[in-house]
């Protein structure tokens, strides 16, 4: 199996506070992660890789320069290759112009790594937490799909895809190629060893701009291609502290919640 | 860009119901898009839409008519298309987004119109903050969350305009099988009384102090994502926060649960929050109408004496 993966860096939205006295997001200092999605994205492909030796993984990410750490961690954990799409003129995409630049630059790669089978995504990444890049590469490049996937099985040219639902899972039979998303699964994703951290520091990513994709549309890149703008951005209301209940034992708190439940006419 | 005509799509009826109910809010020309046969459509010939429009699914999945739902939508020069949030209902946003070459607005809070443009809320960066969005181009998809239009409480005309789809779908994969979870088949989105589990549960078994709580307080029991896609102890239906239900109860009574932010977005609408946590610096208690510092094992028991 020929494989991509497609990686965000994204900042790790358990850090990001608020700013108490301007009401402001801090972003400073805030670390940046591989969208977590995104690494079980690189597992499903990690473990068809473990069963299918000769199948390749390709990392793609679309970012600034500082991006390629993002890609180098991924390097270490199953990634073969990398490349990261990067040009000031794609900065402002959404949804929309993103998956566009990415389905051509797939296109592009294509040319030096061969067709890829499966185009692997994060169902979605935790700092927009759209789910929606991954479709549209998929109506982009006309491959079917299946979106939410908890495992894949690769039994020579066809795929099934364990897939979650509301209510349980389906399991899809799909041919390739196509686009998966993978959604969390039971298992964690493999760590990195030494020697693939370093392994994977010594290797080049290559750098896609532009200029190096020649049926770019430039209609549809950036905040030009982008159908949607945003208006603004603001912090939440919390709602003001409440009463505190706390006797000295379980049954005594118990008692005095009940009561003052009942006395309110809550219960 | 003043959208003339809204296009709703829903595999669910209750939510055909709600987005309808919202989307005349916003138009009266509405088209609804249902899949299944013509009878499912005259069932909700009184959802509020103009026209119906029926997908058979015997052969294929609903994601399958994407290019046709995407070609109606096309005979109008502008439309805005309503959706929920369901895994499902993403996925049909993304095609069709990619279809009309327009963004989706995922997981909208809230939509309004503004000097002819329409805006939609939503939060980002996992709760921390809300941004509002617009579209600029002639056509736009949305998908919101249960509850955000309020109760309805409008009754509409018996539409006689139910038609087929007129293309074909297109049927790029296939289910194999499919598997349902115990559970689900609750409605917490309109439960008047919720008791929510959160990762203070120590074991799967001690769901059973929960459920009993719950059936002595007549309440629906919710949980926050870990619980349900962790450790799968829940369906994922009855997961509670920003990407899954958005709650709005009478009560809601919070065990163990530390409140972090894309929890509190699907709580936050509670008229009353309870909540019992053994950290008295767990983020909950910021939101909690009544917070109780102590330890769910010894307290729930001691409330089901006392409910009992």
């Amino acid at each position: 199996m020929n494989m991509l993966v497609c990686i965000k860096q994204v900042p790790d939205t358990t850090e990001i506070r608020i700013d108490p006295v301007k009401n402001t997001l801090i972003r400073d200092g805030v670390p940046s992660i591989v969208n977590p999605f995104d690494a079980y994205a690189l597992e499903a492909a990690a473990r068809i890789k473990d069963k299918d030796p000769s199948s390749q993984i390709v990392l793609l990410s679309m970012g600034p320069e500082q991006a390629k750490n993002a890609l180098k961690e991924c390097l270490a954990v199953g990634g073969d290759k990398a490349y990261l799409v990067s040009d000031r003129a794609f900065g402002g995409s959404d949804t929309l112009a993103t998956s566009y630049i990415l389905s051509r630059a797939i296109k592009k790669i294509e040319e030096t790594e061969g067709k890829f089978d499966i185009i692997f995504c994060g169902k979605q990444a935790i700092d927009g937490d759209t789910a929606q890049v991954g479709p549209e590469i998929a109506e982009h490049l006309g491959y079917p799909q299946v979106t939410y996937a908890l495992e894949v099985f690769v039994d020579g040219e066809k795929v099934k895809v364990k897939k979650e639902i509301e209510e349980g899972y389906e399991m899809i039979g799909v041919q390739t190629p196509c686009v998966i998303t993978v959604t969390k699964p039971s298992f964690d994703p493999r760590y990195p060893s030494v020697k693939s951290k370093l392994a994977a520091n010594r290797k080049e990513i290559a750098t896609i701009t532009s200029e190096d994709i020649s049926d770019l549309d430039r209609s549809k890149i950036g905040l030009k291609g982008s159908p949607t703008k945003v208006k603004k951005t603001f912090t939440p209301s919390v709602k003001s502290g409440g009463v505190k209940i706390c006797e000295d034992s379980g049954s005594a708190t118990a008692k005095k919640l009940f009561e003052v439940l009942v006395a309110d006419g809550i219960i | 860009m003043p959208f003339q005509s809204i296009f709703v799509i829903s595999e669910k009826k209750e939510s055909l119901y709600e987005l309808c109910f919202g989307a005349r809010k916003l138009s009266d020309q509405v088209t609804a898009v249902i899949f299944g046969d013509r009878t499912a459509a005259e069932n909700v010939a009184d959802c509020g839409a103009k026209c119906v429009l029926y997908c058979p699914t015997e052969s294929c999945i609903p994601e399958d008519y994407c290019k046709a739902i995407a070609s109606e939508v096309k005979k109008s020069p502008c439309a805005l298309v309503l959706l929920n949030n369901s895994v499902r209902s993403r996925c049909i946003a993304g095609k069709l987004g990619a279809y009309l070459d327009t963004a989706v607005i995922t997981c909208a809070s809230e939509i309004v119109a503004d000097n002819g443009d329409i805006v939609c809320k939503r939060t980002v960066y996992g709760g921390a903050a809300i941004s509002s969005q617009a579209f600029t181009g002639s056509y736009g998809v949305i998908t919101v969350g249960n509850g955000i239009f309020g109760d309805i409480d409008a009754k509409y005309p018996v539409t006689e305009k139910i038609e087929q789809i007129s293309e074909k779908p297109e049927c790029t994969v296939k289910i194999i099988a499919r598997n349902e979870k115990k559970s689900g088949g609750t409605n917490l989105a309109a439960a008047k009384r919720i008791v929510d589990v959160g990762r203070g549960l120590a074991s799967e078994e001690d769901l059973d102090m929960c459920n009993q709580l719950a059936s002595l307080l007549d309440a629906e029991v919710g949980c926050s994502r870990p619980v349900a896609e962790n450790n799968k102890w829940m369906p994922i239906s009855n997961y509670i926060g920003l990407t899954g239900t958005t709650v709005k109860p009478d009560l809601l009574f919070a065990l163990g649960v530390s409140g972090q932010v894309q929890h509190i977005a699907g709580i936050n609408k509670s008229k009353v929050i309870v909540a019992i946590n053994k950290d008295k610096n767990a983020p909950i208690f910021k939101n909690a109408d009544f917070g109780i510092v102590g330890d769910i094992y010894k307290i729930v028991p001691a409330l089901i004496k006392k409910l009992s």
